[in-house]
């Protein structure tokens, strides 16, 4: 019997659970392949891929829900905590990673592994309990139509305190294709990973652990955290930590690039109201921080009797894009949507979406209307339950728009099915490519190329070929991001990421990593994802944006034009650029 | 002397166009008073929705800014080409790469030398726009 050596900072070691018989598989994970796609993200879509599972759908008891941690979870670097889940989504039947920030990846992690890739599907709703690395099933019928934060509490108090819970709320359960799976109040947010969860079945997963792998070079772990921290308080984190990401409104609304009733408009008339300043000066407000973040991010609004932690994202999405100017209707969306267990971004994307089709007459629900605040509730929770109008809507716009039929394909606000988030295409023609071309559809996690618009390197209005090259860069540090995993808040820190990425990998791992071979790494990483879409059955008309936003200029802003013919060829040349991937360089 | 600030009292349309004052100081002589607007960071720390000054160049713009707006000073980053040399020749200045200026909504600029004409406006805003 060979013994095969496990590299620092990991446990060289998956654990594969069948839900439906109970079973747990403990898989050996190779060095080379840790070190190839590193953990997170890269690590998830390795596995998945190795699944040869691409073609299932994806809420098929045998497709794989991939929980991946990363080498640097468990150390002290600065916002280390967090993990990936990887899956097919039953949004787009493409690639979905989510990220998400919490204990949960510190106690998932010291339960022995460095991913869980569970399959099956259990006889009844139950909770998945990973104690130490000792796995069981337990009955969880009486959380079922729980909301995500009452299972937490439930289940904490059956179990002890101690354990960290990962569940999904009525969303997940009745299948929402844009469920979320929540966590200390923090979601893996996009793409349905909740919904993949409901279908196996898998209330919540529980862990608990002790196990946690050593560093290579321990003094060096914690000088670098100990920089990191520092200068994760300076200037470069100020807009998160002084404001939060809610301060994006106003700005996206000076530039005409606020996505606004279905992006019909960039510029909505009562952004005002929604803004930092105007929620600040009417209500409590506290701040929060991650586990092992320094920089505390979220902004906790009051709402009712409760708080909400205000994001740019579900501000546009339930305010701009639905024509809700109201605040507490808007943060009353927000906490709605978390209780649920659904995504915001999808929700209120799907949501403006009807209500055009209802101001055209191709839906026949006339309560659904642009600006009527109680509406956007009602319908957030026939969504949560699948009820009524709910039903469908549970199905996100896409496929909406092929049960509406008419043209209201031509006005769905998705790519590959995601729901577009709060950056206007024609206004951030950069950021459009990115949409077009991403993985897992129109996200911006999965491609930071607003940056690029936001800087002189291309006229954001009217971008050539040569913003290509930045999009690209700007995905393959995202994937590397996503695979460390360090928070993308950071990125204003480093004065050369990958080399500091790089010391944090020689550090943990002792590997002698350097910034090149970490940019082969991201690149990698990327067509992993290429990879598996394509065994999904990707088809290259995919990597386009809605009609809407095709050859019709912004209304406020008539240089946002953005043609057919220059967005096809954007993608080409990313796809001339990318080249093709050695399917044994991203499988062998 | 530097010249003054004014406060706008409101919000101005889109594509506004810069107003004639007079300048504080040199009463008679009319200068051009642009606009300049913040948002987010920069909204905070300059403590106004928007101000009026009178520049040339953006660097003109950045270093009034700098005299008049100590909090906001902090994120206005003037290199010296000799650290150690407080009369070397100084680059910039510059905005910290956490905030960026954008010209009149259409385009972003950094070289301390733009010109800024009597039409224009700048927005002081966060670079980062990530969500």
């Amino acid at each position: 019997m060979s013994t095969v050596s496990v590299p620092f900072g990991y446990h060289g070691m998956s654990f594969r659970i069948d839900v439906s018989t109970g079973g747990v598989e403990r898989v050996p994970l190779p060095g080379t392949l840790l070190r190839r796609f590193i953990g997170g993200s890269g690590l998830g879509v390795r596995l998945l891929l190795d699944e040869g599972t691409a073609p299932l759908d994806a809420l098929d008891p045998r497709a794989p829900l991939i929980f991946a941690f990363s080498p640097l979870v468990g150390s002290p670097l600065t916002t280390s905590a967090k993990f990936a889940v990887v899956s097919k989504s039953p949004l787009t039947d493409r690639i979905n990673d989510s990220l998400a920030s919490s204990g949960f990846a510190v106690q998932g992690k010291a339960c022995g592994c460095d991913a869980m890739v569970i399959v099956g599907r259990a006889a009844e709703w139950s909770v998945l309990v990973i104690d130490d690395g000792s796995v069981r099933l337990e009955p969880a019928a009486d959380c079922a139509g729980l909301t995500c934060g009452a299972t937490d509490a439930r289940l904490r108090s059956r179990l002890g305190s101690d354990f960290r819970i990962a569940a999904i709320g009525p969303g997940g359960e009745n299948g929402v294709r844009f469920a979320t799976i929540s966590h200390d109040g923090r979601h893996a947010g996009r793409g349905g990973s909740g919904a993949v969860m409901g279908a196996k079945r898998l209330k919540a997963i529980a862990v608990r652990g002790t196990q946690r792998p050593e560093w290579a070079d321990r003094q060096q772990v914690i000088a670098i955290s100990q920089d990191l921290s520092h200068r994760s308080f300076g200037p470069a984190t100020a807009k998160y930590r002084e404001l939060g990401t809610a301060t994006n409104l106003l700005t996206f609304n000076r530039l005409r690039a606020l996505p606004t009733r279905n992006f019909q408009r960039g510029h909505f008339e009562d952004a005002g109201n929604l803004s930092v300043e105007q929620l600040t000066a009417t209500r409590s407000k506290t701040r929060e921080s991650c586990v092992t973040c320094t920089i505390g991010c979220e902004h906790m609004y009051g709402v009712g009797s409760g708080t909400v932690r205000v994001e740019y994202e579900s501000l546009f999405a339930l305010g701009s894009l639905c024509g809700i100017g109201d605040a507490e209707v808007v943060l009353r969306a927000s906490q709605r949507c978390d209780e649920l267990g659904i995504d915001t971004i999808s929700a209120g994307g799907t949501i403006a979406f009807a209500m055009e089709c209802v101001e055209r007459g191709w839906l026949d629900e006339p309560w659904l209307a642009f600006g009527d605040g109680q509406a956007l509730l009602r319908a957030i929770d026939l969504i949560g339950v699948r009820q009524g109008l709910g039903n469908l809507l549970a199905e996100g716009s896409r496929r909406a728009a092929a049960a509406i039929g008419h043209h209201s394909m031509a006005i769905a606000p998705q790519v590959k099915g995601l729901e577009i988030p709060g950056y206007e295409p024609r206004a951030l023609q950069t950021m459009a490519l990115g949409f077009a071309v991403g993985t897992r559809g129109a996200d911006h996690n999965r491609s930071g190329a607003y940056e690029v618009d936001f800087s002189e390197k291309v006229d954001r209005r009217q971008v050539t070929l040569d913003a290509v090259r930045h999009a690209i860069d700007t995905e393959d540090r995202a994937a590397l991001m996503d695979s460390l995993i360090i928070c993308k808040f950071l990125r204003g820190v480093f004065e050369d990421f990958h080399e500091e990425a790089a010391a944090m990998v020689r550090s943990v791992t002792g590997w002698e990593v350097t910034a090149r071979e970490l940019r082969q790494t991201a690149a990698r990483i990327v067509a992993a994802k290429q990879q598996f879409n394509r065994r999904a059955g990707w088809r290259p008309e995919e990597d386009t944006l809605p009609d809407r936003v095709l050859d019709t200029p912004l209304p406020d802003d008539p240089l946002a034009t953005l043609s057919r013919e220059r967005l096809a060829a954007l993608v080409a040349e990313y796809h001339r650029q990318r080249g093709t991937a050695d399917p044994r360089d991203v499988e062998g | 002397m530097l010249p003054s600030l004014h406060c706008w009292p409101g919000p101005p349309p889109f594509g506004a166009q810069g107003v004639l004052s007079e300048v504080e100081g040199q009463p008679g002589g009319w200068h051009f008073l642009m606009r300049v607007e913040f948002l987010g960071v920069s909204r905070d720390r300059a403590g106004v929705d928007e101000i009026d000054v009178e520049a040339e160049t953006l660097g003109r713009l950045l270093m009034t800014l700098s005299a008049r707006m100590p909090r906001l000073a902090e994120l206005i980053v003037v290199d010296r080409i000799s650290p150690h040399d407080a009369h070397a020749a100084v680059r910039g200045p510059r905005l910290h790469s956490s905030l960026a200026a954008n010209l009149n909504g259409d385009r972003f600029i950094s070289d301390p030398e733009t010109p800024l004409g009597e039409r224009d406006r700048v927005l002081i805003l966060s670079a980062d726009v990530g969500g």
